[in-house]
């Protein structure tokens, strides 16, 4: 036997490819290709009185001023009826040809932004009208009058309340009320929020505990959500974490505590919504894209078997079966055994520390930890029992 | 550039295999390390380098694969290199 020395070298590269695509060609006239949705524009040339086209019930259906060019509109899409089953296509009488409700819509568009509160506008080829969105209890009457100055006729346009649209946001993101689940930066590491809480009186969120400047031990540590390079984002400071301790119950040689959490206060004015949870779409979907929230209603523990979420900003919303609990758990790479933890099979990557762990029921949520480690192949995880939390932190106020 | 890596001393892992495939070795193939995510700014041509020691059982010919666990969904890996060791 002899002692091979195995030197792997590891190196991180990144390669700019910089693809700007086809450049812009003329499309033939896609009336010609019936697997593909006719050009309205061409259409609109192509067959007098055109009013518009959209798929009702799988059946393409267009809308004609002068219903004498059903035959031509017949011959114009009969490809694309049968390319998409359908075997013909259906025709309406319409009020508006699609040359002037595409020029209605480009001014009306064009103008109405200005009022504020619009959230859309659209040539709704199904109503053969112009379809302007706005924000509930935003005047309708002005997008008319706007409209009328504008010439439209009031027949060719609709105003319908809308939902506002926002960007979606990650895990990642500057998300404001704080909730559990999202990304958090201090000094240079990222980790995630467990969840919020009070405790006595203070307003509060946890983490784990290795997710401060230094593990055990009260040092201060800036919180940042999501990265400290975003504006606005300090939101609060460490102001509890137990240290360590050796003896009573824990391994010889080693450093113990019964959980991997710490507890910051959060800064004067930073919003946060006390039980609430980042919902992504779907647990073990891979997504980070925020979706909602899960509101916490209660505390509470697992057993072996038990089916368990956790959501956190590297893998997002992961589900899994508990399959230990109260387990003595050495900790890779240091002298530190975490007492009486819970193993979960479950996905789990490098940021996740800290995240909230829970079990969900008709859509509530019980709060059962904050998950602290993982295995390296991250199906694993590992977390601290939410009642281990509190003997260390104290009591907390979660929902 | 931007690096991501897994916990506070960066974590990676060691994969020695046999000719037939199967693992002899493992790094990490234990254990339960925090999933802490560590982000270093990487000047131009910067290198970072990981040793670790695996004590051979038999002689045989191996390959190893080195393994860096990040936030992707997929861990960086170096390709496998191949080596023997003799009586």
């Amino acid at each position: 036997m002899r002692w091979i020395s195995t030197a792997v070298l590891l190196v991180v590269a990144a390669a700019c490819n910089e693809n700007t695509g086809p450049q812009g060609t003329a499309e033939p006239l896609a009336l010609i290709r019936p697997q593909q949705a006719p050009d309205m524009s061409a259409l609109s040339r192509a067959l007098p009185g055109f009013g518009g086209l959209f798929v009702d019930h799988g059946v393409p259906t267009v809308y004609l001023t002068d219903l004498g060019q059903r035959g031509l509109a017949e011959r114009l899409l009969g490809g694309f009826a049968r390319a998409r089953g359908a075997t013909g296509i259906r025709v309406l009488a319409g009020r508006f040809a699609y040359r002037d409700l595409d020029k209605w819509f480009q001014d009306v568009s064009n103008e109405v932004f200005a009022q504020g509160r619009v959230v859309f506008v659209d040539l709704d080829e199904a109503q053969n009208r112009v379809l302007v969105g706005v924000e509930r209890g935003a005047s309708h009457a002005n997008v008319r009058a706007l409209a009328a100055r504008l010439g439209v006729p009031d027949e060719a346009i609709a105003v319908r309340d809308a939902e506002p649209i926002h960007y979606m946001a990650t895990l990642r993101d500057q998300v404001r009320p704080v909730v559990a689940g999202l990304q958090i930066n201090f000094g240079n590491f990222l980790c995630s929020i467990g969840f919020n809480a009070t405790s006595g009186g203070q307003a509060s969120f946890v983490t784990a505990s290795h997710c401060t400047n230094r593990q055990g031990g009260v040092e201060g540590t800036q919180y940042f959500q999501p990265l400290a390079s975003t504006a606005n984002s300090f939101i609060g400071t460490e102001v509890a974490d137990p240290k360590y301790f050796r003896g009573a119950g824990c391994p010889k040689g080693r450093k113990c505590r019964f959980s991997d959490a710490s507890r910051a206060a959060y800064a004067a004015g930073v919003p946060f919504a006390l039980g609430g949870i980042a919902a992504t779409s779907g647990p073990n979907n891979g997504s980070i894209d925020i979706t909602g929230t899960i509101a916490i209603t209660a505390e509470g523990d697992a057993v072996v078997g038990d089916v368990v979420n956790k959501i956190g900003r590297t893998t997002g919303w992961t589900q899994g079966t508990v399959s230990a609990t109260c387990v003595n758990t050495g900790v890779s790479g240091t002298n530190i055994v975490q007492l009486c933890q819970t193993f979960v099979d479950a996905g789990v990557g490098g940021g996740d520390s800290g995240s909230d762990v829970f079990a969900l029921a008709g859509g509530s949520a019980t709060l059962l930890g904050d998950l602290w480690g993982g295995n390296s192949a991250g199906t694993m995880f590992v977390y601290s029992p939410i009642a281990n939390i509190e003997s260390e932190l104290g009591p907390l106020t979660t929902f | 550039m931007e690096a991501h890596f897994l916990g506070r001393t960066i974590v990676f892992d060691i994969v020695i295999a046999r000719d037939d495939g199967t693992i002899a070795w493992r790094r990490l193939e234990k254990g339960v390390g925090p999933s802490i995510l560590q982000v270093r700014m990487l000047k131009p041509g910067e290198v970072l380098e990981w040793r670790d020691t695996w004590l051979a059982r038999q002689p045989a010919d191996y390959r190893a694969q080195g393994i860096l666990p990040s936030d992707a969904t997929e861990p960086l890996r170096t390709p496998w290199v191949n080596f023997t060791v003799t009586p």
